[in-house]
């Protein structure tokens, strides 16, 4: 099985199986694209730095013989947000920065199903939380006037006055 | 003359409007009334300007649509939460156009949903989906009506025919599908006042009257299934004669 290399944005370079980087829609086009090995050079990921790349290397991996994801994105192969397999539930069990870092990086590479594991899994720290909890999670400052807060939310509420 | 006067703005009260379906027979010249008030009388926003320091959070170093996508992955009862959170997650979240869309055309539903507190066991993208679709979800004919419960389209002959939109009562779901309590709080349901006439009484009394918890039917009887493994309900009985303490 081939190797290949990939360069960090902080110059680290890590070895990968062909296979699994093969995860990522964006080298796998450019591998097709230059047609040859590229087991000699190193195939720079200036977006994302080690620690990342390693993380997201460790999930493609771990899903390297899943199947490749249906052509019809729009499916019903859309899980609900609470079906997260176990093993990337753990894998997720990360700091929020960490998280972020993981979600833009899946973006970058078109790593989808990952992108769709990290897009739920931030789903699932907003849910079943107050207006409250959630701007704890998040940081969020609360702009609103107690008047203004009281009108968004009987925007949607049907007369409990 | 007269007959012209008969038609005025004051013959048109809404408890003349009486939509009886003999099946259905529920009093709505209630919601009437109410959405009525909310048509006519919305009060504008008005707003300060937002502080300027603030922003949506950690949540700013995402892009748009990445955000866009965890949104749609919410129920409503979290979005709604969401957007409450500040005036930027508000504006994210009125941006969006599925969320436009959804409160353009089915308002309505929206805070139906919010009010019979069913929005944690409803999907954003599955309601804009079910908007957007026009088949009752049993028949595959034109679904008029949606089952709040679930959020699923229905017509009116599969709502009257049949048990399958009719909530089963908290307790009565316990004992006919075995679930546990724990169980139970995972499975769709809606809170709506007992069976007092919310009519003639005024709105801070009805909002003092405990809520009564109905289970949506086809969701119970699936958690059971999952729990006891069998289809047969008096499995789930048996089950729950021998030890009721496992099974509630």
């Amino acid at each position: 099985m081939s190797t290949i290399k990939l360069l960090s944005s902080d110059n680290a370079e890590l070895a990968v199986d062909k296979e699994v980087a093969e995860r990522s829609i964006l080298i796998k086009n450019m591998l097709e694209d230059v047609g040859g090995d590229m087991s000699d050079q190193a195939i720079p990921i200036p977006n994302v730095n080690e620690a990342v790349l390693r993380k997201v290397i460790e999930w493609c991996e771990h899903h390297k013989s899943d199947p490749p994801p249906p052509a019809d994105e729009d499916s019903d192969s859309r899980k609900k947000s609470t079906d997260i397999e176990e093993w990337d539930q753990k894998f997720m069990q990360v700091d929020q920065e960490m998280l972020f870092e993981i979600i833009l990086a899946a973006n970058y590479l078109d790593i989808k199903p990952l992108l769709d594991v990290g897009c739920k899994t931030v789903a699932n720290m907003i849910k079943g939380k107050s207006p409250e909890e959630i701007r704890k999670t998040f940081n969020i400052q609360n702009d609103f006037t107690p008047e203004e807060e009281d009108q968004i939310r009987r925007e949607n509420e049907w007369a409990e006055e | 003359m007269s007959t012209a006067t008969s038609f005025m703005p004051t013959e048109l009260d809404p408890s003349h409007f009486k939509f009886y379906d003999d099946e259905l027979d529920r009093p709505r010249g209630n919601i009437a009334e109410n959405l009525e008030r909310f048509f006519d009388g919305e009060a504008p926003r008005i707003f300060t300007e937002p502080a300027s320091p603030a922003d949506i959070g950690s949540l700013k170093c995402l892009p748009t649509e990445l955000l866009e996508e965890i949104i749609y992955n919410l129920d409503i009862r979290s979005l709604e939460n969401f957007r409450q959170a500040n005036k930027h997650t508000l504006v994210l979240v009125e941006s969006l156009p599925k969320y436009k869309t959804v409160f353009q055309y089915a308002r309505i539903a929206l805070r139906g949903i919010l009010s019979i507190q069913t929005g944690a066991y409803i999907q954003f993208s599955d309601l804009y989906d079910e908007i957007c679709c026009e088949s009752c979800e049993r028949c595959g004919l034109f679904g008029d009506y949606i089952y709040l419960l679930t959020f699923k389209r229905v017509c009116y002959f599969c709502i009257v025919d049949g048990d399958t939109y009719r909530p089963i009562e908290l307790q009565s779901a316990k004992i006919k599908y075995g679930l546990t309590d724990e169980i139970l709080r995972s499975v769709a349901s809606m809170k709506v006042l007992p069976k007092a006439d919310p009519q003639g009484t005024d709105v801070d009394t009805i909002a003092m009257i405990p809520r009564k918890t109905l289970v949506d039917r086809v969701s119970a009887l699936r958690a059971a299934v999952l729990l006891h493994g069998s289809h047969d309900e008096r499995g789930a009985r048996a089950q729950y004669k021998r030890n009721p303490a496992t099974a509630g």
